[in-house]
């Protein structure tokens, strides 16, 4: 038996095939309630897994306290002494980088967007930056100053009232924090934790 | 779906049904679920059917039917006895035997006759099939050779040797 056998044998197999049509109404509403299925199905999954780590987490909790309250009284801290942890991660003091570029470019005209920064880019100890824009016409500078004595921004390629628009929107951000931007730590060796 | 995406879609089916339809029935043995593959099939194609050509979505059903098929068969309540011993060769004329190539590829493993199917009813070449069943061309070659023989054994035994549900 030849190749040629095997295709004719298979061919002629599939040659009283009974009458059966695929319409593609039929087809689509199948898919329809596929895609259904598998998004019911990933609903159930994400609420197990949901409900899965607020057990475990639970458990966990219940463990660390039980745990703690066999601690000996004698170690444990003082409440009433302060809490010193230079290691800790604290949220910034002061405007990051990254709130301020959001802030100008969101002030700034259509057309007109803050460019990458230098690596360097940081608020000077006086609460001044320069940021690079990209505009129409090529690129520019921005200078950004937010300290105690008011907000400000100067650049040659902005309106004057596009330029209030942004010195308004950094001190409003600038506002948020205690600190004046470009404010030093102490005991720290980054000015702009967030940035 | 827009209408002319459905429109491509049965245009599509029309042209391609008849020929996965074979390819199932070939593979499953059996008509009612060579339907059911090739409407599983259908619908996955149509699920992606803004993201591929016609031409990539019969292969892409091909894989579909052939991959739903070796998984059926290897199911537990479905799963077949395959032996590496086959029938004795009975030594009738081959014109004097009724053939039952549908019976015969039934008795072949899964993967034969995937491989049979694709090579010597979808004319498919050996990269290709391989490319398809994600295995190498050695190794289509190889498997081609094996189920051939397998099928020419079998094809010489007597009819009833046969499965029983491959009729429509």
């Amino acid at each position: 038996m030849s190749e040629h056998d095997i295709r004719t044998l298979l061919g002629d197999a599939v040659g009283d095939a009974p009458a059966r049509e695929f319409s593609t109404s039929v087809i689509a509403s199948a898919a329809a309630a596929r895609t259904r299925r598998r998004r019911a199905w990933f609903g159930v999954g994400a609420l197990g897994a949901a409900a899965a780590v607020t057990v475990l987490a639970t458990v966990s909790f219940n463990l660390l306290g039980s745990e703690a309250t066999k601690a000996p009284v004698a170690s444990a801290p003082s409440t009433s002494a302060p809490v010193i942890d230079p290691g800790a991660i604290s949220l910034p003091s002061s405007l990051p980088l990254g709130e301020l570029v959001g802030v100008v470019d969101g002030a700034l005209p259509s057309g007109t967007t803050v460019a990458e920064l230098p690596v360097d880019a940081a608020f000077t100890p006086e609460g001044a930056i320069t940021l690079p824009l990209t505009t129409a016409g090529g690129s520019a500078d921005l200078a950004i100053t937010a300290n105690a004595g008011g907000c400000g921004a100067a650049s040659s390629a902005l309106d004057q009232t596009t330029l209030e628009a942004i010195s308004s929107a950094v001190c409003t951000a600038a506002a948020a924090y205690p600190n004046q931007p470009g404010t030093a730590v102490p005991g720290g060796g980054s000015v702009d934790p967030a940035s | 779906m827009t209408t002319d995406h459905d429109a491509e879609f049965t245009a599509w089916v029309e042209r391609t049904a008849a020929s996965l339809r074979g390819t199932a029935y070939l593979m499953c043995g059996d008509w009612h679920a060579a339907d059911d593959v090739v409407q599983d099939t259908l619908v996955r194609v149509y699920e992606r059917w803004r993201r591929i050509r016609p031409e990539a979505a019969t292969s892409y059903a091909r894989r579909v039917i052939t991959t739903a098929t070796i998984d059926r068969a290897r199911r537990p309540w479905r799963r077949e006895v395959s032996s590496d011993v086959l029938p004795e060769r009975v030594a009738a004329a081959e014109d004097e035997t009724p053939y039952d190539v549908v019976g015969a590829l039934a008795q072949l493993p899964p993967r034969q006759r995937a491989v049979l199917v694709l090579r010597f009813f979808d004319d498919l070449d050996v990269a290709e099939t391989a490319r398809l069943l994600g295995i190498s061309t050695g190794t289509v070659k190889s498997t081609t050779s094996r189920g051939l023989d397998g099928l020419r054994i079998l094809m010489r035994t007597p009819v009833h040797a046969g499965h029983s549900e491959e009729t429509p």
